[in-house]
């Protein structure tokens, strides 16, 4: 049967709070959700899956919507209606599996305990960014490539606490950053703007 | 299979400048830049009209003259492998702690000097002759808070208790910020950016003893301990916690881990009513003891705080901060550290004790290094 029609059927049914209720955070901005999913789902239907597909050709499937609340890329690509349900799978070459499958663990935590209160999901979001250097550097890349927006500030704030206060040769290693490209006169410079006293 | 450590200056050129604005201080912004071509060329120093400092303002009694606010900043410097320091590098920790500086900006063009945590004296260099220059590059430095002072010319004393300046980032341009004011004799004023002169809030009140930045907000204090939120588009003020009704002499606002407290301090005799053109201090009054009290955010009540734990508050001249005892040499957790006369002074939570301490901690014994202390007898 159309959709279209149960859609406009069901959508004739919901009172308009409910209606109002339907917003949904995606890539920052809000944006209504069609209350007939939320319908569905209440009413135990199953969730539509999609399939993502590693660098390494491993396929994951994930809950539709908790992709395309959190990845504006992923919900551009079903709104624009250029992903199919039936056949295709999403080919993600530049992240790997390990990375792909933490991105789903977080956008996965986030839409289910999302009514959970502060203090659990920042516990929770630090011990996932609980990684190495190049495991963080990974997220970064797929977190960007994905357009996650609150997994991107997540870990901007953490770059931000590995390099306060510490010192410049530090944050080189931790950045393994071998070559700075400065001029000694501009490495001079930068020490002069430095505060320094008598 | 082992990965080698990723070289992050592969990442995309357009992320830096995302991860550079999102630190504020200065003088993380400068350490980034420092870091490499790429990075530095990913963000400006700062917004162009960003607040500079000394800063001429009106004076806040006679608004025909200009006052100088200046700002002084407290950083944390901590330690690092003993492979890094050695005994002849004059900022070197003896211990695996850090210790608390505060560099107090001169005009443009003349150097920074050090001044006194507590008291905000200015710390002498023992020998003028081979001044040594201490570039704060060379360690681990995080910048803990902002203090302000008024500084005026001319014959109107300074006349106000305390001031403070917000917002200050790197990223905020100066036509943003709003000066907030307690007078010497308790009135409240605020002043914004460009504005010709200070404006009174709840002008028929003089019983102001302290403001503070909170969360990007004023507050202030009253007599009583009450805390208000200052609204700058108002000048209004709005209650923000049930009345304390502390029974001591004078409230002074400090903020902790993420929470605001009012401390509250006892003189032995009741201090001489403040003056127009009073002095700073009540030069007669010592202390007796203080009491501490926590705002309960969820509940809306205060605490009645016995044990600070392993902080230690700071109710240095211009600004009130905590620090973690453990973490600095020379301060001791669950402890006030005060100004009292001219005396830096310390009071116990623990025995409510009071201690005169003759130096100013981890300042006058770690700075001056040892050979150059020895060299020059006073």
């Amino acid at each position: 049967m159309e959709l279209l029609c149960i859609r406009q059927w069901i959508s004739g049914l919901l009172p308009t709070w409910l209606s109002a209720w339907c917003i949904k955070p995606v890539g920052g901005a809000l944006v209504r959700q069609e209350p007939e999913y939320i319908l569905l789902a209440l009413m135990g239907s199953p969730l539509k899956k999609i399939m993502l597909c590693s660098s390494e050709k491993e396929i994951f499937s994930v809950e539709e919507q908790v992709m395309v609340q959190h990845s504006v890329i992923i919900n551009n690509m079903i709104e624009d209606g250029s992903y199919n349900h039936e056949e295709s799978k999403i080919p993600l070459d530049c992240v790997d599996s390990k990375t792909l499958k933490k991105v789903i663990d977080y956008c996965t935590h986030h839409t289910h305990h999302h009514n959970d209160n502060q203090e659990d999901l920042e516990a929770w979001d630090a011990q996932f960014l609980n990684v190495d250097s190049n495991g963080l550097y990974d997220l970064l890349m797929a977190a960007n490539y994905l357009e996650i927006r609150n997994l991107l500030d997540l870990i901007y704030g953490t770059i931000k606490n590995m390099i306060k206060g510490k010192k410049i040769d530090e944050i080189r290693r931790i950045f393994n950053i071998k070559d700075h490209g400065f001029t000694p006169e501009e490495e001079e410079q930068n020490r002069k703007e430095y505060p320094h006293f008598y | 299979m082992d990965r080698e450590k990723v070289d992050w200056s592969e990442l995309p050129i357009e992320l830096w400048p995302k991860i550079g604005k999102c630190l504020e201080n200065h003088i993380d912004v400068l350490r980034f830049r420092s870091v490499c071509e790429t990075w530095r060329s990913s963000i400006p120093s700062s917004h162009p009209n960003s607040p500079s400092f000394p800063m001429k303002i009106p004076h806040p009694i006679n608004s025909s003259i200009k006052a100088s606010l200046t700002q002084a900043t407290l950083y944390l410097i901590e330690s690092t492998d003993a492979s890094f320091g050695s005994k002849l590098d004059p900022l070197a920790p003896s211990s695996s702690k850090g210790w608390l500086i505060k560099v107090e900006e001169g005009p443009k063009g003349v150097s920074l000097r050090l001044v006194s945590p507590i008291s905000g004296r200015k710390i002498f260099h023992p020998s003028e002759d081979s001044p040594m220059i201490w570039n704060l590059l060379n360690y681990r430095v995080i910048e803990l808070c902002k203090s302000y002072t008024l500084q005026n010319t001319g014959r109107f004393s300074a006349s106000v208790s305390k001031v403070v300046f917000f917002p200050n980032s790197s990223w905020v341009g100066v036509e943003d910020s709003v000066a907030c004011c307690v007078f010497l004799e308790g009135r409240l004023g605020i002043m914004k950016h460009g504005d010709e002169k200070w404006a009174l809030v709840d002008d028929k009140n003089f019983y102001y003893d302290d403001v503070i930045v909170h969360r990007g907000q004023f507050y202030v204090t009253d007599k009583w301990g009450t805390i208000s939120w200052v609204d700058t588009n108002s000048l209004k003020l709005i209650q923000f916690t049930p009345p304390l009704c502390g029974f001591g002499n004078k409230k002074h606002l400090v903020e902790s881990c993420g929470s605001l407290y009012v401390v509250d301090r006892y003189y032995e005799t009741e201090p001489r009513r403040r003056n127009y053109f009073g002095r700073q201090e009540n030069r007669d009054a010592a202390v007796e003891c203080f009491k501490v009290y926590k705002l309960d955010e969820d509940w809306g009540t205060w605490v009645d705080v016995k044990k600070l734990g392993d902080r230690a508050f700071i109710l240095g001249r211009n600004c009130n901060f905590s620090v973690s005892a453990k973490e600095l040499t020379g301060y001791q957790g669950n402890c006030i550290y005060f100004t009292d006369m001219f005396d830096l002074r310390m009071y116990s939570l623990d025995d409510h004790s009071i201690v005169t301490i003759d130096f100013d901690p981890s300042i006058e014994k770690n700075m001056m290094p040892q050979t150059a202390w020895l060299g020059h007898t006073i």
